[in-house]
């Protein structure tokens, strides 16, 4: 062939690729989360899990040769900010929100997604909630157009009163002690609504202010008073880590069972006080066998970190999102509807187990990791001896909550 | 500059804000929506504090109280009230002026750092309370509501939103200038220059005092009613410590002394928050850069450059821009050029994300790019660029001991030892 009539042909079916991928219409999704302020810990967290799951899921054709485009929005923690955010990232185009925050971000993104769609009916958007675990959005705030990818304080009691009851490390008394806002409040009915399931008696509540109190000991004492076995908490951050040191140097014999325990950094601060604390987590990669051995190590490659905390959620939301949108037939803009039906309609696999989205409330059923702090762990975490061993691995059926008699779902 | 001139030049910006919904794009509308929600916040502050000299540091709790009474009438109208929507801001500033009526008599009891620290515990104080008190203010999830059209009137919109919040920042505005001029504007400048001969002259500081913190908590609660409108929802986070803070700094950045001061200040920090945050995470860093470099070279701020820049033009004391502060510009543009190549190079190489691309990359530091230009982190070139152009710029800008930029600012050869800034007098 000659030279020129060879470049030719090798151009051609590039020029006609290069045509084809800018036809394609990238599938815009806007993540907002603080990456400034006082919680910009929390974006920086959710940053490395975006391409983990994003990148192969577009090499591979992305939503029927649509790449899938993440904006990261930085709300700056405040309601205000993603409320601008919100109009911005509308504007840009963008119809899938995720809204990785903490409560009050999620419910200002949430009504931001339901008056949107009350005033733009045939362009709905839709909202995916990572980390918020406030009842109220399964319960009273329940919509047709939010998923929740987390769980909430009753179904994580839940499932740490179920797996220590069954080891014997419960006790028969038992202690609430909670962040004084609606988790720890939350917290705490649920410990409360809880005593009779697993036969044990609450001989305490006490709420303290959060991210305020330097000493614990007037309430590690006011808890000793009443010899509990078992102290649960909601508490995370530099509460958790001043509550646990404050219970070790006063020598209190009870169990801390909390959810917020394998935040990066909470064991380091900790310190020795951490051990045999009890903590219910989203992920844990002992826990998952060889399948859950491989993930971390992925991600791990991909990222140079191990998945934990809050980072599992979001890695969850991605892959559930990516997943039912290998289920939307090809349309000239993604069907939001579509989108919604595929999502409660399939199952996502998962290291731990099959992940599911219920119809009924758009809850997240997920299988939980119930892990004690220990130095036998196969992992040892943020430079310590100590990491989390899994005690029990409980399915997306066992660690499933009833409904929310409060959830009055509109469906349309 | 002639009087035809300055009026030419207000109505065409007049026009220019009547016919922003015409061309600007809802982000747009959107911003210039929150910029007037911060100048009228910032300007109901600067009436307690560049008049009266009273620096209030928990400002956010009349903002917080007035957008929280305004989602509760919303609501009220939603359910079938007669109260008209485009009085909506009334509302706040009603709520804001009962509870600065009851914070002031308690606060103005004392002035200077014990009358901020007063204002900061009120404002504490109100922080905790929504904290806790989940049926009124919402808990975390906090309390929404939805615009009600009013008569022929359509609220649906941002662009109807953006009316609305133009009218009430003109009435603000009017308003706020006619009490300055006004008999008791003038009380109330004579208690932050000498308290004791007001009180000799017969009146009764005290309630002067109470009245003006009242008066300037309603402006801050008709604000915050104003973002009620806005954003159609409230939450305690609306009560930190966030709100107070940027208040403030809107008015230094803007110039306290100077009546559009706030305004300036609010224009160019919630543009700056607004476009920053999408460009770079260290936004508020540039921000605290800005405002450390005007408290300590034009204390007077943008507002008060502006206007000693028009009087010395007027009175031909010098050109509107003269070779040193085109000098001056430059050395501050290259000083601020290296100050952001060392931030963002520092910034990015700690972030998690750079982390995950050399642990994808197996351990090589991928090039930063900072201006869409790449730079290798792991070379002493950038850093040394960035560090040259600081100091160089630094240098230039305050021309080795004879200082530019205080002159560049204040529009007066040398720095001005003279001055008192509002509140220190008291």
């Amino acid at each position: 062939m000659h030279p020129v009539l060879k470049l030719v042909a090798a151009a051609v079916p590039a020029l006609a690729l290069g045509v084809a991928a800018a036809a394609a219409e990238p599938v815009k999704v806007a993540y907002l989360t603080p990456k400034t302020g006082s919680m910009a810990f929390i974006g920086a967290m959710y940053d490395p899990t975006i391409d983990f799951v994003v990148k192969p899921f577009n090499a591979a054709g992305g939503w029927n040769g649509n790449p899938v485009e993440v904006s990261v929005y930085d709300d700056q923690g405040t309601t205000q900010g993603a409320a601008d955010r919100f109009k911005q990232a509308v504007a840009d185009g963008a119809r899938i929100f995720i809204g990785a925050g903490t409560s009050p971000l999620a419910a200002q993104n949430l009504a931001d997604i339901k008056r949107w769609n009350q005033r733009n009916p045939d362009d709905p958007a839709i909202l995916l909630i990572v980390g918020a675990e406030g009842v109220n959005f399964t319960g009273a705030d329940c919509s047709y157009y939010s998923f929740r990818f987390t769980t909430t304080p009753y179904i994580r009691q839940n499932a740490l009163a179920k797996v220590m009851k069954e080891t014997g490390a419960l006790g028969q008394k038992v202690y609430s002690l909670q962040p004084d806002y609606t988790m720890g409040r939350d917290m705490e009915a649920a410990t409360v609504a809880n005593a009779k399931t697993y036969g044990y008696e609450v001989v305490g509540t006490a709420r303290h202010d959060v991210f305020k109190i330097k000493d614990f000991s007037s309430f590690v004492e006011k808890a000793r008073a009443v010899a509990p076995e078992t102290i649960f908490t909601a508490g995370g951050g530099s509460d958790l880590q001043l509550i646990l040191q404050a219970a070790s140097s006063a020598g209190l014999p009870a169990k801390f069972a909390g959810m917020f325990l394998d935040e990066p950094g909470n064991l380091a601060a900790a310190g020795p006080a951490a051990l045999g604390n009890y903590t219910a987590q989203i992920f844990n990669a002992q826990a998952g066998g060889e399948k859950g051995e491989a993930y971390r190590a992925a991600f791990n490659a991909a990222t140079g970190r191990d998945p934990v905390a809050f980072m599992s959620n979001s890695l969850i939301t991605l892959t559930m999102l990516t997943h039912a949108m290998k289920q939307v037939p090809a349309a000239p803009k993604l069907p939001i509807k579509a989108l919604i039906t595929a999502m409660e309609t399939s199952k996502t696999p998962w290291p731990l187990g099959d992940l599911s989205m219920r119809a009924d409330d758009h809850q997240l059923q997920l299988p939980l990791v119930v892990s004690v702090v220990s130095k036998d762990a196969a992992r040892k975490l943020d430079g310590t001896d100590m990491g989390f061993k899994p005690v029990k691995l409980l399915s997306a059926e066992e660690t499933s909550m009833p409904v929310n008699p409060e959830c009055k779902m509109v469906r349309n | 500059m002639s009087r035809i001139v300055l009026v030419l030049l207000g109505l065409v910006a007049a026009a220019a804000l009547v016919a922003l919904p015409a061309f600007g794009g809802l982000a747009t509308l959107n911003l210039a929506n929150k910029i007037m929600i911060a100048a009228v916040f910032a300007l109901g502050f600067n009436l307690l504090w560049g008049q009266a000299g009273l620096p209030s540091f928990g400002h956010a709790a009349y903002y917080g109280v007035g957008t929280f009474a305004t989602i509760y009438m919303m609501d009220a109208i939603d359910r079938g009230g007669a109260f008209p929507t485009p009085l909506l801001p009334l509302v706040g500033a009603g709520a804001g002026f009962l509870f600065g009526l009851v914070a002031g008599w308690f606060a103005t009891v004392r002035s200077g750092v014990y009358f901020a620290m007063i204002t900061v515990a009120i404002a504490e104080l109100v922080s905790a309370l929504a904290q806790k008190w989940e049926g009124l203010f919402g808990g975390e999830a906090g309390i929404r509501s939805i615009r009600t059209n009013w008569g022929p009137l359509d609220f649906q919109s941002t662009g109807s939103v953006y009316y609305l919040t133009l009218v009430w920042t003109l009435i603000v505005l009017l308003a706020l200038y006619g009490l300055q001029r006004s008999p008791f504007g003038l009380v109330v400048r004579g208690i932050r220059e000498r308290e004791l001969r007001i009180r000799f002259l017969g009146y009764d500081a005290h309630r002067v005092k109470t009245v003006v913190f009242a008066l300037s908590a309603a402006v801050s609660g008709l604000a915050g009613g104003l973002l009620a409108i806005s954003d159609e929802s409230a939450s305690m986070v609306l009560f930190g410590g966030a709100g107070s803070a940027f208040v403030v700094l809107n008015t230094v950045i803007g110039g306290a002394g100077v009546f559009l001061g706030p305004v300036i200040g609010a224009a160019l920090t919630t543009s700056f928050a607004y476009f920053g945050s999408s460009l770079s995470h260290f936004w508020p860093f540039y921000l605290g850069v800005v405002f450390v470099v005007t408290v300590l070279f034009a204390p007077e701020g943008i507002g008060g450059a502006i206007l000693a820049r028009w009087r010395r033009v007027r009175d031909g004391a010098g050109p509107l821009i003269g070779l040193g502060d085109l000098a001056g510009l430059a050395g501050a543009v290259l000083a601020m050029a290296g100050l952001v190549l060392l931030i963002e190079l520092t910034g990015t190489i700690c972030s998690e994300a750079y982390r995950a691309e050399i642990a994808s990359l197996k351990g090589v530091w991928p090039p930063v790019r900072i201006f869409a230009i790449s730079f290798a982190p792991l070379t002493p070139w950038p850093w040394l660029v960035g560090l040259v152009a600081l100091i160089g710029g630094s240098r230039l800008a305050l021309g080795a001991g004879r200082p530019i930029l205080p002159r560049l600012f204040a529009g007066r050869p040398g720095p001005r030892a003279d001055q008192t800034r509002p509140g220190e007098s008291a």
